[in-house]
């Protein structure tokens, strides 16, 4: 009986081929529409998570007391504490910091920036890790020189080789002021790190600050969900320090970050919701045109529950070849769009804002799976209206109409 | 089985408002026995679809009785009269018989196929009932690729395929043009003798009920004397 019933449905779909095809259209169009606006928005809240946490933010930061409030050397984390808890299967990787404001000068300007030590080998998730640098990196902890950012550069108008001086306050609020030489140059995705970082080795600045210890450490974690539940064990563990996530850091990413999440699903549900309307609209068409054939099948002896399911059955395949169709379009749109819309020619400055000037999409399995799955709910809803129509039509109306 | 194949006591249809009522059956009683090839006959609107749709369970009378063989069509519910109408009934109307995306005889098969029959048997009993009715070389044709003539003659194999006790037709051969509607009578005049079903046809064609061996004579919704 299943057999016949779904013979009937794949015979009249066929057979109504030409309006199918445009409701096919439609809704293949829709799904690949809001799979890639999905997939760009993902993209865009990735950019902004990315963004955030190299940052020198990590996923967690553990402060040294007051850091939040004025940053500076005068309280530190002790070097020779026993880090053994970061031995965690969550934690990827953890890197240790010197960092203080400090103003820089060369003969010709002065800027204020923040001078950072640190232990190259360990900034594996930092933006440090990815810079084009011109001249030399800092090449370890001991390293004395400095690594200072391109536009940086420019405006103490220095280069490569030249000295500066650094002036910070100690940890005893008393001045340290100290000559370094530029070893190398670096460029990166934004300004604003070119600005506002200038680095070095972490325990050469130890030494010279008398320090000996970190102002922070950054926690990289193998996944952003697994915070809620490092974040509480560490800050127990160590409860004279501050332990703190890359959201307290960064408020607006994160609000920016939530939004677009909500977004995501707003989207999906505004777009399915428009074309449920359609669906219902054109499939009641659909039966309509056939009242008659239906009302036949009923004189016969076909049960209403057969009929019901012969309607439901072509709306579901419909929309199911729809919905295939429309992830694999939606898909190979995105993967057309490769690495990414540029954006510098509209956008100039989005990059200060925290979003880079390419729209890179970004698939997210979850996203994908929400939209099959209600898509195919929502043909079997939509396929409930014309459904209705033809059972409601009694068999002698139906016979005389159409 | 009952003695008769059809029989209706004081079938009333009213239609419209209780205010302005239409009557289109008033007490019909009427029997058909087993066997019997009947004529409906009658001015139009006089009554004589009315009486086949409530005889074919497809509308309820406001009063009266319809029995079909030993089964009181009031005592059934919608779902048990589509069981009566698949089972014991056979039906042809005046046109839109068959289902478009479906070949002749998968048309025929269709209704075995409601009933539960198995492949093998349907496919050859369909095959036989197309034969019998001079389509042997149509199996495979679709409604729309036959004729007027052709596609009525698929809705009397359809209708009789499954040996039901009564064929309802209503006005089958109307959109036929005499010669055909002549082929059309032998071969339900065919169905009738042969395989012994009861058949109640309305009609205006003189040609028709001169195969026919009873007339009814309805007048608004009356059995006329
Ligand atoms: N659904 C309906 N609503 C209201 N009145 C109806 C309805 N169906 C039939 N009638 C009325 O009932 C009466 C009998 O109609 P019926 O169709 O049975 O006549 P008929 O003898 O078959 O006519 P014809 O030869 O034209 O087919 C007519 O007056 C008709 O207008
Ligand atoms: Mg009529």
């Amino acid at each position: 009986m299943m057999r016949l019933v779904l013979q009937l449905a794949l015979r009249n779909i066929w057979r109504q081929r030409r309006r199918n095809g445009l409701v096919l259209f439609a809704i293949v169009v829709s799904i690949g529409g809001v799979f890639v606006m999905n997939s760009l928005a993902r993209g865009m809240e990735q950019d902004f998570l990315t963004f955030s946490i190299e940052n020198l933010r990590g996923h967690i930061k553990i402060l040294a007391p007051n850091q939040l409030d004025e940053p500076g050397l005068r309280y530190s984390i002790p070097a020779e504490s026993d880090w053994s808890l970061f031995n965690r299967p969550e934690i990827e990787a953890w890197t240790p910091r010197l960092r203080s404001p400090a103003v820089i000068m060369s003969e010709r300007e002065t800027r204020g920036i923040e001078v950072v030590g640190i232990d190259p080998s360990r900034e594996t998730h930092s933006f440090i890790e990815n810079l084009v640098i011109e001249g030399q990196s800092i090449s370890d902890s001991t390293d004395q020189h400095l690594l200072i950012g391109r536009d940086l550069a420019e405006e103490l108008k220095t280069g490569i080789g030249r000295r500066l001086v650094v002036l910070m306050n100690g940890p005893d609020d008393i001045a340290i002021e100290s000559g370094f030489r530029v070893r190398g140059i670096f460029d990166s995705t934004t300004t604003r790190y070119e600005e506002a970082y200038v680095l070095t080795g972490l325990s050469s600045l130890q030494t010279l600050t008398g320090v000996d210890g970190f102002t922070e450490i950054s926690l990289h974690l193998d996944d952003l969900d697994q915070i809620i539940k490092v974040q509480p064990l560490l800050a127990t563990q160590l409860p004279e320090l501050d332990v703190v996530n890359w959201e307290a850091l960064d408020p607006f990413t994160s609000e920016m970050y939530r939004f677009i999440d909500f977004t995501v699903y707003i989207l999906i549900v505004v777009f399915l919701g428009t074309l449920v309307f359609g669906l219902i609209n054109a499939l009641v068409t659909a039966v309509l045109v056939r009242i008659k054939e239906f009302g036949m099948l009923r004189v016969v002896g076909m049960k209403s529950r057969l009929v019901v399911m012969q309607v439901v059955i072509e709306c579901v395949i419909i929309m199911f070849l729809a919905l295939v169709i429309g992830l694999v379009v939606g898909l190979l749109f995105v993967w057309w769009i490769g690495d990414g819309i540029d954006l510098t020619a509209f956008a100039a400055g989005v990059e200060a804002f925290g979003m880079s000037a390419r729209m890179v999409p970004h698939i997210v399995v979850e996203d994908f799976v929400i939209l099959g799955v209600a898509s195919v709910i929502l043909g079997l809803i939509a396929s409930y209206f014309p459904a209705r129509r033809v059972i409601k039509t009694s068999i002698l109306q139906s016979l005389r109409d159409g | 089985m009952s003695e008769f194949a059809v029989q209706t006591t004081d079938v009333t249809r009213i239609y419209g408002s209780e205010t302005v009522p239409v009557y289109a059956l008033r007490g019909v009683s009427l029997t058909v026995e087993n066997g019997e090839f009947v004529s409906i006959v009658g001015p139009s609107g006089s009554g004589k679809s009315t009486l086949l749709h409530v005889i074919g369970g497809l509308e309820r009378p406001t009063e009266g009785e319809v029995e079909v063989g030993d089964t009181t069509l009031g005592e059934c519910s919608d779902s048990e009269l589509t069981d009566v109408r698949l089972y014991k009934m056979g039906f042809v109307f005046q046109a839109y018989n068959l289902i478009p995306v479906l070949s002749a005889v998968e048309n025929v098969e269709f209704i075995l196929q409601l009933q539960g029959i198995s492949k093998e048997e349907r496919r050859e009993r369909a095959q036989e009932a197309l034969s019998a009715f001079g389509l042997e070389d149509l199996f495979d044709r679709r409604p729309g690729e036959m004729s007027g003539g052709q596609q009525q003659r698929v809705a009397i194999a359809r209708a009789v395929v499954s040996n039901p006790d009564v064929l309802l037709a209503d006005e089958p051969s109307a959109n036929l043009d005499s010669e055909t509607t002549k082929e059309f009578c032998e071969y339900l005049q065919q169905a009738n003798e042969e395989r012994g079903v009861t058949i109640l046809t309305a009609t205006h064609d003189p040609l028709v009920m001169g195969y026919t061996k009873r007339h009814i004579q309805l007048v608004d919704g009356q059995i006329a004397a």
